[in-house]
């Protein structure tokens, strides 16, 4: 759950999600779950000449299984902190879970 | 019993047909709290159901899109016989008004028949009137197409069979009724009548009939007495025809026709007598000339006609009454006969923008509150964690971190009830009951229950050649199950050996002496002492030639550092508790293990030459990083070993050792230049914070065991090692200059500077320089110290070995931008400055003040 862990937190910044189908879309993050469903608003296509469909939408739900990559925001991550949760996940899977 | 495969407990209890029984995990059974005393509260239980079970008018609102796929089917049927079958075929659906055009087509040969017969018996009348009728009639039977209702095919055959004899009994109905009595029906249309001004592409709202009913108001029924059939045969047609259903007012009708809303009123009214216009027309309707009638012969046979009517015109319809295709009943479309016209044109508007709102989000609530609180529910039994700290550690800090540098950042109620107040370690939720908060507490419930009946990994079925695995949120399935083999030997058992086992009592035993060369100071002595003191004997230590090992020893440190920081979140508050006792001894334990993963008591000088293990480990980037973490829980004496321990292996760092320039015009490759950085900001700052605070001894010690133990003309070269030299000059000068030293340490210090300033000053000054495009800030820094320290003939050889570089620095701010020169002159400044002097871009002068 770490990367759900971390999507939470990047709630209402823009991110841009890119399918399986090279769509790009760059949007305001409203929401994720765990299946890392993505709720976005405010979006833009990278390519808008390539996907001129794609101008009048505003937002839209994108399901997790179709996303190929996410680009994050480097500023709102914390890496340092991201890697002491991946620790803690580590940990807590091979049973010595930190109290 | 089963239910979907799963075999049910409690077989043969009545319990057993519980819904909540259904789910293989019970945990509906463990949702239910005590009873339904709050469902009200915290499914909205106020809230009326009105429009729950409203069927209808939800499909309606998805319906222009069977309209869609209808009309474009049609438009690709050119013929008219075609598009009579394939009205016959498509009965059912219904046609957009945007069909008007397209509708005539095949409407009007039908109308212009039933025209004639009209005309037959009631001769010629105006041409005009006539014209308008036409146009009427194709209008509405576009209209009725639209509003066709779905017919099984009993229906139709009643209606063939029953047609002539409904003729019949239309005719009396009609005779029944004063003329203007056509209208009385129009009393039923819903509010939705009268959207006929709309262009023709203009798709129907499809709302719920209800929808529009508020807004708008009828005339008065004048007639309550029609025929019940006719009134149900009206209706259909109404709740079919809201796009364009008209509002018929009596008074329109003797206005122009250039008008559309008039003209649409008029035809409303023909619409109102399709039966009518089979046996006779009322004066007020003219009759057609022969001239208007070019499609259809004018002595066309009532039979025939007839046959053809049936499937297109809705209107011929006089089968039994049902209800229509919607189950809508007519009975709330009345409307009270005190109610007043709305403008016309305000009627449209409102109908607009209704239709734009239905038509752009035609789901509107088509969940109710408890459909998504369910969802959410469920949704949160997936997510909620009994270990926030464990399993959502990242939200659960950055939030933490965000919320106090942002203390006004509002969270929204969900972040609130769950995702906050649950990372909370025993905080209890504040005051603000609301109904998700109650959920949580279902859900917490639900996930206790989860907790104490473990779900079983895979599933073997009796009888099934294999298992089926089960993944949860936590545990994804995973897609390749790799187990370590028992018998493969441990290969990080050397490294995972302390993280297993913590010693309780951290017996600091005397151990190997550190080896040091025989010039060893005082100061020095003490240093190493120190070292040894902590040297474990008998202590495993990783070998920096094991690449791996030296990994594996980092991550065990940052996972010591985890278990402390975790240890120091959970302090009890009273310091004299036994609580306390037994946390303080657990974080000393931990503190040990720390200092034991470090590996900063391998002996000082490894026995076969290689690299410290300390030293290996912290040319790693993420061991540089872990320092002022490790630095927070040491002691002070503990500290110090660390800075020793670098220090004596300053030329081994691999900042040190990757820090030096090659050729004049030659930056660091990015990799050191990214190493130099991050030791910068990580190690630098808590290590001079060490130092700016050390005792005179200590600073002397260090600068001796550097330049025994390393090439310091070498050293002093680099970013790194120059920083250190000049933080402990710097120091040494404070400590001198406070005047509280004793001349036996002067004594020392001037001999250890001495040396220092001979290594410095032979391998002459300049070569300390970087290249020219790389900042030598620096270095002006370091030369400023070892001036500060020197004596004046010493400055006047400094200055005399780097007077080209001062001339060279001066030269190059001038031609510089004013930000940039200016900085420039203050590097040179650092230095110059020490020795009273100033220097602008131009000149060097005595320094003012």
């Amino acid at each position: 759950m770490l990367f759900f862990s971390l999507f939470k937190t990047l709630v209402n910044h823009e991110i841009t999600v890119e399918l399986k189908n090279d769509l790009q879309i760059r949007g305001i993050l409203k929401s994720v779950d765990q299946f890392m469903n993505i709720k976005l608003e405010n979006v833009t296509t990278v390519e808008e000449d390539k996907f001129p469909h794609l101008t009048a939408v505003r937002d839209l739900f994108i399901r997790g299984s179709v996303v190929r990559y996410v680009h994050l925001p480097p500023g709102a991550v914390d890496t340092t902190l991201l890697e002491d949760a991946t620790r803690r996940e580590a940990l807590s899977h091979s049973g010595k879970a930190i109290k | 019993m089963s239910f979907f495969g799963i075999a049910q407990p409690n077989q043969g209890n009545v319990q057993e047909y519980e819904f909540d029984d259904t789910y293989d995990d019970n945990l509906g059974g463990q949702l239910d709290e005590s009873g339904d005393a709050f469902n009200d509260e915290t499914f909205g239980g106020e809230a009326s159901v009105g429009r729950d079970f409203d069927f209808h008018g939800e499909t309606a609102k998805i319906s222009y899109a069977i309209d869609e796929d209808q009309v474009a089917y049609e438009r690709r049927a050119p013929q008219h016989a075609q598009m009579q079958h394939q009205q016959q075929q498509h009965q059912q659906r219904q046609a957009p008004p945007s069909l008007q055009p397209m509708a005539s087509l095949w409407g009007a040969p039908d109308q212009k028949e039933r025209i004639m017969g009209d005309e037959a018996q009631h001769g010629g009348q105006q041409a005009q009137q006539a014209h308008l009728q036409q146009q009427q009639h194709y209008q509405h039977v576009a209209a009725q197409q639209g509003g066709q209702q779905p017919l099984s095919l009993e229906q139709i055959e009643a209606q063939l069979m029953g047609r002539q004899a409904q003729a019949q009994g239309q005719q009396q109905q009609q005779h029944g009724v004063p003329p203007q009595g056509h209208a009385p029906p129009q009393g039923h249309f819903p509010p939705g009548y009268g959207y006929q001004g709309f262009p023709p592409g203009y798709p129907p709202p499809q709302g719920h009939p209800m929808q529009y009913q508020q807004p708008w108001q009828f005339p008065p029924l004048p007639n309550h007495d029609l025929n019940m059939q006719m009134m149900m045969h009206y209706q259909q047609q109404q709740q079919q025809q809201q796009g364009q259903g008209q509002f018929q007012q009596p008074q329109f009708q003797g206005q122009s026709q250039g008008q559309p809303q008039v003209q649409v009123q008029q035809q409303q009214q023909q619409q109102q007598q399709p039966q009518a216009q089979t046996q006779g027309q009322p004066p007020a309707v003219a009759s057609q000339p022969a001239s208007q009638q070019q499609a259809a012969p004018p002595t066309a046979p009532l039979g025939p006609k007839e046959d053809k009517a049936i499937p297109t015109a809705p209107q011929g319809f006089q089968g039994p009454p049902h209800s229509g295709p919607y189950g809508y009943q007519p009975g709330p479309v009345h409307v009270s006969p005190n109610h007043t016209i709305p403008p016309m044109d305000e009627n449209a508007r409102l109908a607009k923008r209704n239709e734009m709102i239905s038509k752009r989000k035609p789901h509107n609530n088509l969940m109710t509150g408890g459909d998504k609180d369910f969802v959410l529910r469920v949704q949160l039994q997936q997510m909620v964690t009994e270990d926030p700290y464990n399993e959502d550690f990242y939200y659960q800090v950055h939030s933490a971190i965000n919320v106090r540098s942002n203390p006004n950042q509002p969270l929204d109620a969900f972040a609130r009830t769950y995702l906050y107040q649950r990372g909370q370690r025993g905080r209890r939720a504040r005051g603000n009951e609301n109904g998700l908060q109650r959920l949580q507490q279902q859900v917490h419930k639900a996930v206790q229950f989860v907790k104490d009946h473990p779900k079983k990994d895979s599933i073997i079925s009796q009888g099934a050649l294999g298992k089926i695995h089960l993944g949860s949120n936590k545990g994804p399935r995973q897609a390749l199950d790799l187990r370590k083999r028992d018998d493969t030997p441990d290969a990080d058992n050397s490294t995972e050996a302390p993280t297993e086992g913590v010693s309780a009592t951290p017996e600091l035993r005397s151990a190997t002496p550190v080896a040091t060369t025989t010039t060893t100071t005082d100061a020095i002595r003490s240093i190493t002492t120190s070292i040894s003191k902590f040297n474990l004997q008998g202590g495993s230590y990783v070998s920096a030639n094991d690449k791996r090992g030296i990994l594996r020893a980092i991550e065990n440190v940052y996972i010591v550092l985890l278990r402390l920081e975790a240890a120091e979140r959970t302090q009890p508050e009273d310091d004299l508790s036994d609580e306390f006792q037994v946390w303080k001894g657990e974080k000393d334990a931990l503190v040990t293990q720390l200092w034991r993963e470090l590996q900063i008591t391998a002996p000082i000088d490894q026995a076969d030459g290689s690299l410290h293990p300390f030293i290996a480990m912290l040319s790693h980037a993420k061991c540089k990083k872990a320092i002022p973490r490790v630095f927070r829980h040491i002691s002070a004496e503990q500290r110090l070993t660390i800075l020793t321990m670098i220090m004596a292996h300053i030329g081994d760092l691999d900042v040190v050792k990757n820090g030096h320039y090659s050729g004049e015009e030659s930056n660091l490759p990015a990799k050191s230049r990214e190493a130099i950085e991050v030791f910068s900001q990580t190690v630098l700052p808590p290590l001079v914070q060490y130092i700016s605070e050390a005792e005179y001894g200590v600073i002397v010690g260090l600068l001796e065991l550097m330049m025994d133990r390393n090439d310091t003309a070498a050293v002093v070269k680099t970013k790194v090692g120059s920083a250190f030299v000049t933080v402990l000059i710097s120091r040494a000068e404070l400590i001198n200059q406070e005047g509280s030293v004793s001349a036996e340490d002067e004594e020392t210090w001037n001999r250890i500077f001495n040396r220092v300033f001979g290594i410095v000053q032979r391998n002459n000054l300049n070569s300390l320089f970087p290249p020219r495009n790389v900042d030598d800030s620096y270095v002006w820094q370091f030369l400023a110290s070892i001036a500060l320290a020197a004596k004046i003939d010493h400055q006047r050889v400094m200055v005399d070995d780097v007077r080209d570089k001062i001339f060279g620095t001066m030269n190059e701010a001038k031609a510089l931008p004013p930000d940039l020169s200016q900085q420039k002159i203050n590097n040179l400044n650092l230095f110059l400055n020490v020795m009273g002097l100033n220097a602008t871009t131009s000149e060097i002068g005595e320094l003012q003040g």
